[in-house]
């Protein structure tokens, strides 16, 4: 077979089965077709290609739904003397019906006789009617390999196992269970085994997809971890110098903070939705607190720390001036201290450098406000939870990702903030809030980035998943 | 120069420089305009990840300037680098100059000299190499001290640029350049190259005076042994006298010390100057020409190997647009257009005036409150029609019941599509049954749970129009949920009411 012929595969079923969301979440194209709980949404044939290799090889057909099976059959009984199934159908396509009342049937078996392999897409949460056994019927007389995908088996209602159950009494084994909004990538290779199990001449094609799709997976989580790695780094680092004394400048500084590390944080999730390939709106950050059409819930409101089980102790010091969530780094370390310290490690000239510039800002009175460790420890966490969320959203999923409010538990809870984020805390000069353009330590901060991106994945790795 | 085209922007190297500073231009807001048409032809250029975003870049530099700007940084940098090789020389020269100078009695202490010329270059050498393990573990590429020339370079730079474009490049250019393997060896080599022109301006100077002046050189020690003077002298000669520099014997070297008994012999001038000149080369400039090289070579070889950091999330967003999972083809088989009907009009439905009722269910389960539906009193049971046979069988049933005052109860689940199929079994039951006929819709509950409280009432008006269309009566048209034990008695109680009103009017 000429390596270069696509591999063409129509998407058939009852409507509202979700044919049309299958196809959305195996492009991962969210902008495909349109999905609606109406019947008969679908109209027309619509096609689209997996890419395999960069060039597209596989292509999709999404089609109406089969409504009146029983009408389709009753018609191709009365071809019953005109040859095989393909022929019958052939006669059914000509007739006038395929132009009149059955047009959208006839739409359907035209792209499936002109498919190498059928993707049957059921509701597994109806049970196995009559209808369905028409339809399998029907389809079984254009003599195509089909494969039967249960949609819809992360619902309470889904009735898989009674699907498997009847599909294998009517020779139907290779069942994928396919939950196109819950997705799973291992439910997804599945589809494509089984693609690959029955159309063995194209076996190398599909496990080509198969482990471009794997690839692409792993990648996405490191991508994932990298951008929430690099809102922590910016967060941590950020340092505002302000002079001790002044309260309004205090307070004023320190909301000029909190709203830079809320913008970084929306900022942060819009690269999440789009290296996901969601649409940006598609996210709810909790009801707590919409402004102006953007959501938003308040980082720096002391009940936030305490859902995530976190409590408002670091910035009490300055509470009142300075508001949860920034901590005044007013020592660090004490006059003496950085006398000696300055003494005993003279030799290391960049050493001297910083704690000399410190100690003399310390001198003049200057201390530096900065995101507090907890509030690090809430953004991990809100973070973590949307990239677990989005690694487990079809994109045929219509609802919002919601950041909810009974929140995971934060990470690094009752342990220190890992090594880079506490390295990233001296060195204020990483953070694009505080010193954007900074003379840039590259090297340093992206070796910081990645050894946080690691922790991270560590963290996505064993977050518990729970039930749909 | 001015007219640096994009077609500059040509090594692996500077391909990558120019996406980074796109990278950074990007993040720090400012998006480029024409970003679809770029992204476009490079994915339909092809090639992996980082390809398609150096294609990209490429594609998005031909509307701007920005390859211009770096190209120019580059330039600059170029220009500041050789004003520090001149800076080098001139140095050189100088303390060639102020240290080859006799004394009252005309005579030059040799080692002064020496230690004058070499001691600091060898100190910074020194200190270089002792840094270079500590520039791998990450940190920053040189201390401090070594790195000074370089910022203040850096900064005469960011001073020349303007411009936000312009300030963009250059600080994608610094990041690049100096951090890393390529700070690290970018800043050695120059390092490098400023002393080899340092000690190369020495060395022409030194070489200018001996020529030109008469140096009586002398060695001296207050509470040193002379012969640890007389063994230096032999052994630092051992390196010169390879080049055929430095030839001074034992005596030469005893008759040089400062008021010696025996004046020095004829040829020492000679021999001192080709010792100085040969540690000038020996010891200064084949060693910084060496590391000069090994940098230069290193910086080539880390330039071959700089990679974009892809899992930065400026490059990862750009990840689904570059490497798309599909393409769409489009549309193949439309829709000619069907006209859709519109939805019936939501009103609470009602059960025919009370006679005998015939139940027949639709591809339902049976319901929580028992089947048939406690609804009508000894109602005829024509079961649930799970499939076109029973279906049928049930109908010829209801036809053998038509000479009796009838009336049908259809059953259906709100949470089934109200797809064609089903309309066509609505007609086939409306055209079995001559009396009042009614449809039941139930598992409103669960359809609600399904889909949305919009979405189930769409689905009604969905389901009112095409039993409407198939010839039922909008008022016989009820929502009741079956599994639910208290709605069903409500209803029922109502009903009662409206039946018992109806009897009497
Ligand atoms: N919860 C859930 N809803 C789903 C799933 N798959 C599809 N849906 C919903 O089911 C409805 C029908 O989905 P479509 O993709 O439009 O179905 P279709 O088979 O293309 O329908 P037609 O084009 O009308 O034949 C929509 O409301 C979807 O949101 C699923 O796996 N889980
Ligand atoms: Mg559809």
């Amino acid at each position: 077979m000429n390596a270069e012929t696509r591999l063409r595969v129509a998407i058939v079923g009852h409507t509202n089965t979700g044919k049309t969301s299958l196809l959305r979440t195996l492009t991962r194209d969210v902008g495909f077709g349109e999905i609606s709980a109406r019947p008969g949404t679908t109209r027309h044939v619509e096609a689209t290609s997996l890419m395999v290799g960069g060039r597209p090889r596989v292509d999709l057909y999404d089609t109406p739904g089969l409504e009146d099976s029983a009408a389709l059959l009753a018609l191709l009984e009365e071809y019953r003397d005109r040859g095989d199934g393909i022929d019958r159908i052939r006669a059914l396509l000509d007739s006038a019906a395929a132009r009149g009342e059955l047009e959208q049937e006839a739409k359907v078996l035209r792209q499936v006789l002109a498919s190498d392999v059928l993707l049957y897409v059921i509701d597994a949460r109806e049970p196995m009617l009559g209808r369905h056994r028409d339809e399998l019927t029907v389809l079984g007389l254009a003599a195509r390999p089909l494969i039967p995908v249960l949609n819809f088996t992360g619902s309470a209602e889904s009735r898989e196992a009674a699907w498997r159950e009847h599909l294998a009494r009517i020779g139907l084994h290779a069942v994928v269970a396919f939950d196109t909004v819950l997705f799973d990538p291992a439910d997804e290779r599945r589809l494509y085994e089984a693609v690959q199990a029955m159309l063995t001449p194209r076996y190398d094609l599909l496990q080509q997809l198969i482990e471009e799709r794997e690839a692409a997976w792993q990648a996405l989580q490191r991508s994932a971890a990298a951008t929430v790695a690099d809102l922590l780094i910016d967060a941590a680092s950020a340092a505002r110098r302000v002079r001790e004394e002044h309260a309004a400048e205090l307070k004023s500084e320190s909301a000029w903070l909190q709203e830079r590390v809320r913008e970084r944080e929306e900022r942060c999730i819009r690269q999440l939705m789009e290296l996901f390939a969601f649409r940006s709106e598609d996210v709810v950050a909790e009801r707590l607190a919409i402004e102006n059409g953007r959501w938003r819930m308040d980082l720096f409101a002391p009940e936030t720390l305490r859902r995530f089980g976190l409590s408002a102790g670091s910035g009490a010091v300055k509470g009142a001036a300075v508001g949860v969530g920034i901590d005044v780094i007013t020592g660090g370390l004490s006059l003496g201290m950085a006398a000696t310290l300055g003494a005993t490690i003279g030799a290391l000239w960049s050493t001297v450098d910083r704690f000399g510039r410190k100690l003399l800002d310390r001198l003049r009175g200057y201390v530096d406000l900065r995101v507090d460790e907890n509030t690090l420890r809430v953004l991990a966490a809100r973070e973590l939870q949307l990239v677990d969320s989005l690694l487990r959203r079809g994109h045929a999923s219509l609802g919002q990702v919601e950041l909810k409010r009974e929140a995971a538990r934060a990470p690094w809870q009752g342990a220190d903030l890992p090594v880079a984020l506490r390295r990233a805390r001296h060195h204020s000069e990483w953070s694009t809030l505080t010193a954007p353009g900074a003379p840039a330590r590259e090297a340093e901060r992206a070796a910081a980035l990645h050894a946080l991106q690691e922790e991270l994945l560590h963290q996505l790795a064993g977050a518990p998943r729970p039930a749909a | 120069m001015a007219d640096a085209s994009p077609q500059r922007v040509s090594t692996p190297f500077q391909r990558r420089l120019l996406a980074e500073a796109w990278r950074r231009i990007e993040e720090s807001g400012g998006s480029p305009v024409d970003a679809t048409h770029a992204e476009l032809a490079a994915v339909a250029q092809g090639g992996d990840f980082e390809t398609r975003v150096l294609n990209r870049a490429q594609g998005l530099a031909r509307s701007a300037d920005l390859p211009r700007a770096l190209h120019g940084l580059q330039q600059a940098a170029r220009r500041a680098a050789w004003t520090l090789v001149v800076a080098g020389v001139l140095i050189g020269a100088a303390a060639a100059r102020s240290t080859l100078n006799p004394d009252h009695a005309g005579l030059v202490n040799f080692y002064w000299v020496l230690v004058a010329l070499l001691g600091i270059h060898t100190l910074a050498m020194l200190l270089w190499l002792v840094s270079l393990p500590f520039s791998f573990s990450g940190s920053h590429p040189l201390p401090t001290p070594l790195r000074a020339p370089f910022e203040a370079l850096a900064r005469m730079l960011a001073a020349a640029v303007s411009g936000n474009m312009q300030r963009t490049a250059q600080s994608a250019w610094m990041a690049v350049t100096g951090s890393g393997a390529l700070g690290r060896w970018g800043l050695s080599a120059l390092l490098h190259a400023f002393w080899l022109a340092a000690l190369g301006g020495m060395l022409a100077v030194t070489l200018l005076m001996l020529s030109a002046r008469q140096f009586d050189f002398v060695w001296e020690t207050t509470i040193l042994p002379d012969e640890a003077f007389i063994r230096l002298t032999e052994r630092l000669q051992d390196l010169p006298a390879r080049l055929g520099l430095g030839s001074l014997d034992r005596e030469t070297i005893v008759a040089s010390r400062r008021a010696a008994e025996r004046p020095p012999p004829p040829g020492a001038r000679r021999g001192w100057s080709a010792l100085l000149v040969g540690s000038l080369i020996a010891y200064g400039m084949v060693p910084r020409a060496a590391l000069l090289v090994i940098s230069l070579l290193m910086l080539r070889h880390s330039r071959g190997r700089y990679r974009l950091d892809l899992e930065l999330p400026g490059y990862a967003r750009l990840r689904p647009r570059l490497l798309p999972a599909s393409r769409k083809i489009g549309i193949i088989d439309a829709d000619p257009g069907a006209v859709d009907g519109k939805a019936g009009e939501p009103r609470a439905g009602r059960l025919p005036a009370a006679r005998e009722t015939a139940v027949l269910g639709i591809e339902i389960d049976p319901p929580g409150t028992g089947w048939p539906p406690a609804l009508a009193a000894g109602a005829q049971d024509l079961g649930i029609a799970a499939d076109r046979a029973i279906l049928e069988s049930a109908l010829q049933r209801l036809k053998s019941l038509q000479d009796r005052p009838l009336s049908l109860l259809v059953v259906c689940s709100l949470a089934a599509s109200p797809d064609r199929g089903i309309a066509r079994v609505l007609r086939d039951c409306r055209a079995a049954h001559h009396g009042p006929i009614a449809l039941l819709l139930t598992h409103r509950a669960r359809t609600a749970l399904r889909l949305g409280e919009t979405a189930c009432r769409e689905r009604e008006g969905d389901w009112r129009r095409i039993a409407i269309a198939a010839g039922f009566d909008a008022a016989h048209i009820l929502v009741l949920d079956l599994d639910d034990a208290a709605e069903l008695r409500d209803f029922l109680l109502a009903h009662d009411d409206q039946q018992g009103a109806g009897g009497r009017a």
